[in-house]
């Protein structure tokens, strides 16, 4: 797969998963079906079908692994550190306006919110690292 | 900038004017890599290194320099 390819994989995980159908579907069928919506990004599972080599090109080196593993190290980091602001917050919410406890449906929520920002922030990892690199000198 | 600067331009113009498509397929890499390693953006594993040195038929000393401190 060329590496345009590649990238507008996560620019297709970025902007259409993350943002779009998010805004579309909540307008539409409202806030709750479209966080379920969200199942929908279990597509991405099909991702290694793209990288089907049919023509024995080098598709996929070492230089794309350190970028996804860069990538899934940002990913996580700024999934942890909203992850801790998003609780916490929350919890202080709850505690501030008088309750005790707080309501379990706030767990599909906080699953949906971490999963959307790690995504987001992994794709553009990934996205930021090739168009580093990626100033086409070619000829 | 890294401290490490590459002959892969010169190399390749001195091997009949190979393109970066066929040295990366020498080397078993895409040739957006063979880009970004020649315009000093990515600096390669050592094994990546060996197999570009020996797509030219050289030591990976002429291939790479390291311009330390």
């Amino acid at each position: 797969m060329p590496p345009l390819y590649k990238e507008g994989f996560y620019w297709l995980v970025l902007l259409a998963a993350t943002t779009i159908v998010f805004v579309v579907l909540m307008v539409f069928i409202g806030p709750l079906p479209a966080t379920g919506a969200f199942g929908l990004l279990g597509i991405a599972g099909f991702q290694p079908l793209l990288y089907r080599n049919r023509s024995q090109a080098v598709l996929w080196d070492e230089r794309d692994t350190k970028i996804a593993h860069t990538a899934l190290i940002a990913g996580y980091s700024i999934f942890w550190l909203a992850f801790t602001l998003g609780t916490m917050s929350i919890w202080a919410s709850y505690y501030f306006r008088g309750y005790e406890t707080i309501s379990v449906h706030v767990l599909p929520d906080i699953v949906c919110g971490g999963t959307i920002i790690f995504a987001t922030a992994r794709a553009i990892a990934i996205v930021v690292q090739y168009r580093l690199q990626d100033a086409d000198k070619g000829e | 900038m890294p401290n490490i600067t590459n002959q892969i331009r010169r190399l390749r113009f001195e091997h009949g004017e190979m393109t970066q498509q066929a040295l990366a397929e020498l080397a078993g890499v895409t040739r957006q890599t063979i880009i970004a390693i020649e315009s000093g953006k990515y600096s390669p594993s050592l094994e990546l290194a060996f197999r570009l040195a020996r797509a030219f038929h050289v030591g990976v000393e002429e291939v790479f320099c390291w311009k330390g401190e």
